[in-house]
């Protein structure tokens, strides 16, 4: 299988990259780059944990081939906070509320409660239920989550 | 089943222009799958499902991304779902789309997952599907040979089965503009909100005051294809709305419908919940159109 070659600009630094086609976009970011804050779990695009933000929009990272995202700026829970550490306002929302247990769903939550936040400043309960629809937490029953999500929009 | 990573081998092609994607379909014929979002070939590569020597990706052709509201809607087949759920927010006359793309929900599946996709991949189950057949749209296939324009409720010929030959791509979805007094609703029945449909109902009304000039209704996951309902619709035609009007079409639309035996919903299920369907997303068009219940 012939390897291509391909440029990621990942939370700002840029990466060249010899991939195979069947190579996941989850596994790349993971192994060969290096960053294990994204999740692998179902693998079959149910439940978001292994979420990234593709030139902008959230998309699922075990349902991408790498291949296919070839010049993309790709944002990953590692990029959130600045250089000196400091959280994004979401992260720290997500700690005082107690929005995490385990902690395997949490770097997709954040990304896409950040999406939301970013698309829609002052959301609604339900605006925020729907929007983490495809992010599925099996410890805190949503609650902290949907709390964290409403105290970082202020 | 190892869904963490893609055992079978094949060569990948990126082309730039709709042109050089139809040569490489033409060249590779039945050894090559057409990648768009990726949400239902991705999973079908890992379980096995397909087996392609050449997957040809579309996603980011220009020539598929086109959306023109006239007095034809036209969709290119390469948008995705967060773009044509935007294009359609707010409309009364297309709610139906709307809420079917709505109903699907996930942020990562609507940014990834493109109607095109969601047709051609053939499923029954196609949430965008019975909105589109209510709406009478039609489909464009395009190969080197030349494009053909056929009726969306020719195009699946069975679960996973289209019309679509090995060297065509679904290049555009369209449908004539409606008329105002007129609404159109999208209802579904899943385990949980993401889920894959159990059942699902469109229903699209043309009100004239009281009267129900035309109800076209369509259902997904009802039969080895989207289908419509004729005889039900046609008790619609010209009628003066009523409860008990209804309630009798709704039982009609339950038994037009041909359920599979087998699956994870039961046909008794299936045909009951449709009529419920059927008469919350009637009700909701009507009075979206205008009418009073």
């Amino acid at each position: 299988m012939e390897k291509h070659t391909i440029d990621l600009t990942i939370n700002g630094e840029k990466y060249e990259l010899r991939v195979t086609p069947n190579e996941l976009l989850v596994n790349v970011i993971r192994e060969t780059v290096g960053l294990t804050g994204t999740k692998y779990a179902c693998g079959t695009g149910q439940c978001g944990a292994c979420t990234v933000v593709v030139d902008g929009e959230p998309i699922l990272g075990c349902l991408t081939l790498a291949v296919t995202v070839d010049g993309s700026e790709i944002t990953t829970i590692e990029g959130l906070a600045n250089a000196d550490g400091i959280l994004d306002p979401l992260q720290e929302a997500f700690l005082d509320t107690n929005a995490i247990q385990c902690g395997y769903c949490t770097p997709g939550m954040v990304l896409v409660g950040r999406d939301l936040l970013q698309k829609m400043p002052n959301p609604s309960e339900d605006q925020i239920r729907h929007h983490i629809k495809g992010n599925i937490c099996r410890c805190t029953g949503y609650n902290g989550i949907v709390r964290a999500i409403k105290k970082a929009a202020g | 089943m190892n869904t963490r990573l893609i055992s079978h081998e094949f060569e990948y092609h990126a082309p730039q222009t709709l042109q050089k994607a139809l040569e490489l379909l033409s060249r590779y014929g039945p050894e090559a799958k057409i990648l768009a979002g990726g949400t239902d070939l991705v999973g079908h590569l890992k379980f096995g499902k397909r087996t392609p020597a050449h997957v040809i990706d579309i996603k980011k052709l220009a020539e598929l991304k086109s959306i023109s509201k006239g007095t034809v809607i036209k969709i290119g087949a390469g948008n995705n779902f967060k773009t044509v759920q935007d294009c359609f927010a707010g409309s009364i006359v297309y709610a139906g789309l709307y809420e079917s793309i709505y109903s699907i929900g996930k942020t990562q599946v609507l940014n990834m997952a493109t109607v095109g996709g969601n047709l051609a991949n053939g499923s029954p189950k196609a949430d965008t599907a019975p909105p589109l057949l209510t709406y009478d749209a039609r489909i464009k296939l395009v190969s080197l040979n030349g494009e053909r324009t056929l009726d969306l409720k020719e195009f699946h010929t069975g679960p996973n089965k289209t019309v679509m030959a090995d060297n065509e791509v679904l290049t555009e979805i369209e449908f004539d503009a409606l008329p105002s007094h007129t609404s159109s609703a999208f209802e579904k029945t899943a385990r949980v909100g993401a889920d894959i449909s159990k059942i699902t109902c469109a229903v699209t009304v043309v009100r004239e005051g009281s009267v129900c000039k035309s109800c076209r209704i369509a259902c997904g996951a009802a039969a080895p294809v989207p289908m419509r309902t004729p005889l039900a619709e046609e008790m619609m035609s010209d009628k003066t709305v009523d409860e008990e009007l209804i309630d009798t079409v709704a039982l009609q639309v339950g038994k037009e419908i041909k359920p599979p035996a087998w699956g994870r919903t039961s046909q008794g299920y299936r045909r009951h919940m449709v009529a419920v369907m059927f008469r919350d997303g009637f009700w909701r068009a009507w009075e979206e159109a205008g009418g009073e219940k």
